[in-house]
């Protein structure tokens, strides 16, 4: 069971992360000569693109964990990480918009298949919900779920190296490109955001699934002492409700 | 492993019984198939179409038409019990999963017996170059394999769900656009047509890429065919 007490220092190393990534994003970075102020979004936007694509990979590896040891908290782990996974991933599209409109003059770009990409998986995503809670028998659905996360777990990486390979890219590659490598300071700022965001992500879904969990046992504790008609076992709630 | 290729044997012969005895799939696929192909003839006004956008056409059409088969491919399963009597039976999971992934690729296979000869003389400019045949069925056999793979985990997670019409296309259509993507690239250049003289050659890396792909999702296949069919 996730354990309430370990929140408290995560928030704080969360906050302690958070507070010197903007101090070295705003004020130790110099504003770029070219890109101006603008290009503070390299600190921002590619963070949310990469904890997305490690929270979707995460969603993947607690789902098989499910499969192979029926163990429905694994079930529980993996939705929460593709639940904020597509979270992150709204944010990502939004940001990677303002940036493109600011940088390309442009909102979206059609013919940028990073951006298509990024796209394909974010409504892969989206129909994980419907899909999951369309299925009534909570342990098929936990089952189900955790079929559909492996397949498209393994999808996403899958899915942007083939759109790598097949065609040339607008979009920059700031990990792999060794012409467009950030310099000191530059670097750290965008080290600090992946590690701040990582924090964020870690908290918000050690969060959940206290939140969660706690809420599963209690509506079992409610059914024990009240009878089994008080409390459906498959309500409405948004989330896996078998713990 | 006999005993488990007889029991995908067994299980596949039931598929195309069922098919053979209440035919569904193929002619759904195949009149699907040539009715966009005669749309597209009519859509692009010259008719004749060849490189990329031939690929695209041919591949795109593929892709739909699979939707249909995918829709109904665990259908019997859940709507008779089929399920719920496979589970009585001692026979592997993984078992039943690749009879469905071997069903819908031979399904797709029969359907291009067809539907790839029409295209070609509906669609194709130039027709086919003699050296691009071999290859090019090929490319269609491992494309097919790679939308059987993906097309069966997508119909067993739809399938419990009671939305299942719906969520077919919206899974599967992305999962199935990298295969797109690199199947067009091995097709492309083989649907150039007999006039462009040169012999058509495809770089080896799009074939690996293609063989990659069909061996990721045999493998997700694999790994997940216990947690599809346990109860």
């Amino acid at each position: 069971m996730p354990h309430a007490r370990r929140l408290l220092p995560l928030t704080l190393v969360t906050i302690a992360l958070l507070a010197v990534w903007i101090v070295v994003s705003v004020a130790v970075v110099p504003v770029d000569q070219t890109e101006g102020f603008r290009q503070k979004l390299t600190y921002l936007h590619p963070a949310f693109a990469i904890i997305t694509l490690v929270a979707f990979v995460t969603g993947a590896v607690f789902a098989w964990q499910h499969l192979k040891h029926d163990r429905p908290l694994d079930d529980l782990r993996s939705y929460v990480a593709i639940h904020l996974g597509q979270i992150f991933c709204v944010v990502a599209l939004i940001t990677g918009g303002l940036w493109g409109k600011a940088a390309w003059g442009v909102w979206w770009s059609w013919d940028e298949p990073v951006l298509v990409t990024f796209l394909i998986i974010f409504l892969l995503y989206a129909t994980y919900q419907p899909m999951r809670f369309a299925i009534e028998d909570p342990e098929r659905q936990a089952r189900t779920a955790s079929v559909f996360a492996v397949t498209a777990g393994i999808f996403a990486p899958v899915c942007f190296g083939v759109v790598r390979m097949t065609t040339n890219l607008l979009h920059p590659q700031p990990l792999n490109d060794p012409g467009s490598n950030l310099p000191g300071t530059a670097g750290l700022a965008f080290a600090l955001s992946i590690l701040a965001l990582g924090a964020v992500f870690v908290t918000l879904w050690h969060l959940e699934l206290v939140h969660k969990s706690t809420r599963i046992r209690l509506r079992k504790l409610q059914r024990r002492v009240e009878g089994e008609d008080a409390v459906p076992v498959v309500s409405r709630a948004s989330s896996p409700v078998v713990l | 492993m006999s005993a488990w290729l007889h029991d995908v044997r067994t299980l596949l012969a039931l598929e195309w019984r069922r098919e053979r005895r209440t035919p569904q799939v193929l002619p759904a696929m195949t009149l699907f198939s040539i009715g966009v192909f005669v749309a597209f003839r009519f859509g692009l006004q010259d008719g004749s179409v060849a490189g990329p956008l031939a690929a695209g056409i041919l591949l795109v059409t593929t892709l739909l038409a699979a939707l249909l088969g995918i829709g109904r491919l665990w259908a019997a399963e859940e709507d008779e019990g089929g399920l719920d009597g496979f589970r009585l039976t001692p026979v592997p999971a993984s078992a039943l999963v690749a009879a469905k992934a071997l069903a819908l690729w031979t399904f797709l296979v029969a359907l291009h017996l067809i539907a790839v000869p029409a295209f070609a003389f509906l669609l194709l400019s130039d027709g086919l170059a003699a050296g691009s045949i071999l290859p090019l069925i090929g490319a269609v056999l491992l494309c097919d394999l790679g939308i059987a793979f993906a097309g069966t985990l997508v119909g067993a997670v739809a399938a419990a769900a009671r939305s299942r019409e719906l969520l077919v296309p919206l899974m599967a259509v992305p999962l199935l656009i990298p295969l797109v993507a690199i199947a067009s690239e091995v097709l492309a250049p083989l649907l150039t047509g007999s006039g462009s003289g040169a012999s058509p050659v495809t770089e080896g890396r799009w074939w690996l890429a293609l063989a990659l792909y069909d061996g990721v999702f045999l493998l997700v296949c694999w790994s997940v065919s216990d947690g599809i069919v346990e109860d």
